[in-house]
């Protein structure tokens, strides 16, 4: 049988100061299988960066299991296979004296190995993914002279450049207009018909419930996980609780919004 | 003074010396500069001396001469070993170690020196640079810090555009456990061979002014590099001459130098005269 892409087994966490113990995570079990599109998602404060976190293993694990693709994450040690698009991708980039290529090429540093540089091939799979994302014409500028949009779409490029079979996004769309969103989504449906699994953190549920498969909802616990169909149908009652606040999921012409 | 390099060994040691330093102080300046840990060369310079000064103690003590370049290699090394370990002590206030581990450096020297007698002469020189003071000792081991430096940047290029860019991402990819400490490490090399010919107090402007120019003119990572390195080096080479005509310390002359050149970038950026193009319509 096919192990799970992502298995998270009882994983708590807390972040401890020298006075106080803030809890962020409780007892998350949690399946992802290979081409699942998963949406993260849960108020402000919710745990879920801290989750990404540790998955990605910048965060040690404090207690239970994470196994990807059925390896310890211990012992995981093939990185390359996973994109990552950080949250603060758009803002701390300014001022650096790179242009888009550097960056782009830089998702290919642990692939390629130590003591081995760029080679032709490199700068082929360059040229592609900066086509997937139509910014072709931004090859050689100057990183901190992007919109806000454009940088992103470096970010991800930067994560797809070595064809990884996972993508990682926590909140890829903060600061994005609705046209390079749509154009944001596009790409994942292409990147899940190749099957890859993809993963993403946001806020913006009323837009994710459209286009990912499954939604997990996190608030410290993980309240629900299901289909998105199974999410559309939770109460009002049930989401407000999660989220902590009033809160109802309204549709508009295919599109569903998300209220306070 | 091109008659004097044909004619002096100790001049043509200072100005391969100078040519080394003017390569490697700017190309490892690029990845201090744009990681904002300009401080670290200052920290480390100051331990440097805290090792010469040692050196010509224990030299004064055991009656037998130690070249001081070495316990100053030595202790910049420790200093940058100390400067890692306070940053994961003081995880939140790393900038904490720099002035912590430049503190020591300055309260060594000032023991040292203290203990040792008949150094005023030599400390001028190791504080604001000589042209008359490099050994061919001392150009060996400048050459052979080069050439490591030269490897580790060839090398680990890449993984060092990386931490410096995005080190969240360097450590999802798993390649930042110990790069940064070699990185350190090769900060503190370069110290020591740069600082025969600039100075102590005046090797980190040989790491960072000539990064600071370029970082007006230049695009691209790969510009900055070299823009820094053509900076540095003719900041060099004009200094050490007027530093031979003059017969005053190359420190000060190839750092006012520098400061020219930034001076000069500065204004070329301020009239319009920039890389950076256009701004981007965000389509």
């Amino acid at each position: 049988m096919e192990h799970p892409i992502f298995e998270l087994n009882n994983i708590s966490y807390i972040y401890r100061d020298k006075m106080e113990t803030t809890p962020a995570l409780k007892d998350i079990n949690l399946s992802i299988h290979k081409g699942d599109f998963v949406a993260l998602v849960g108020p402000n404060g919710s745990g879920k960066t801290t989750l990404i976190k540790l998955i990605l293993g910048v965060l040690k694990l404090q207690s239970g299991e994470i196994y990807i693709n059925g390896k310890s994450l211990r012992n995981f040690h093939a990185w390359q296979e996973v994109g990552y698009v950080s949250q603060k991708s758009n803002s701390f980039s300014k001022g650096f004296p790179a242009t888009v290529s550097e960056v782009v090429l830089s998702g290919l540093t642990k692939a390629k190995g130590l003591f081995r540089r760029f080679g032709k091939e490199d700068y082929r799979k360059l040229d592609e993914v900066l086509e997937l994302l139509n910014i072709s014409h931004l090859k050689d500028k100057n990183i901190s002279l992007l919109s806000g949009g454009q940088t992103q779409r470096v970010f991800i490029a930067r994560a797809l450049i070595n064809n990884p079979s996972i993508l990682v996004l926590d909140e890829p769309t903060v600061g994005i207009d609705a046209k390079h969103v749509k154009e944001f989504y596009d790409v994942l449906f292409r990147l899940k018909e190749q099957s890859v699994t993809i993963l993403l953190v946001t806020h913006d549920i009323g837009v994710v419930v459209d286009h990912a498969d499954e939604v997990a909802c996190l608030n410290e616990h993980l309240h629900f996980h299901g289909t998105n169909h199974e999410f559309k149908n939770l109460g009002e009652a049930e989401l407000s609780k999660i989220y902590g606040f009033p809160l109802q999921l309204v549709s508009h012409d295919h599109e569903r919004a998300c209220c306070e | 003074m091109i008659q004097a390099l044909f004619e002096y060994d100790f001049i043509r040691y200072s100005f391969i010396s100078g040519l080394v330093a003017g390569l490697i102080a700017p190309l490892i300046g690029t990845f201090i500069v744009i990681r904002r840990l300009s401080l670290i060369a200052d920290a480390l310079s100051h331990v440097t001396l805290g090792g010469i000064t040692f050196g010509v103690y224990l030299s004064s003590l055991i009656g037998m001469t130690i070249n001081p370049l070495i316990t100053g290699i030595i202790f910049s090394v420790l200093g940058a070993l100390g400067i890692e370990r306070l940053r994961t002590v003081y995880n939140h206030y790393q900038e904490l170690a720099i002035p912590i581990i430049m503190s020591f450096g300055v309260a060594l020297s000032v023991l040292f020196l203290s203990l040792a007698d008949g150094f005023n002469q030599d400390l001028f020189g190791y504080l604001f640079g000589s042209i008359s003071a490099v050994s061919s000792i001392d150009l060996i081991l400048i050459s052979v810090i080069g050439v490591i430096v030269l490897i580790f940047i060839y090398l680990l290029y890449k993984e060092m555009f990386l931490v410096s860019f995005d080190e969240e991402y360097a450590n999802v990819m798993n390649i930042n456990k110990w790069i940064h400490f070699m990185f350190i490490i090769v900060v503190a090399l370069v110290i020591s061979a740069s600082m025969r010919i600039v100075g102590i107090l005046l090797v980190s402007a040989l790491m960072t002014l000539p990064v600071a120019s370029a970082m007006r003119i230049t695009s691209s990572f790969r510009q900055l590099m070299v823009m820094s390195v053509i900076f540095g080096e003719f900041a060099v080479i004009a200094g050490l001459f007027m530093s031979f005509h003059l017969d005053i310390s190359p420190g000060g002359t190839i750092v006012l130098v520098s400061l020219a050149i930034l001076a000069a970038t500065i204004i070329l950026d301020r009239i319009g005269v920039k890389k950076r193009g256009e701004p981007i319509d965000s389509v």
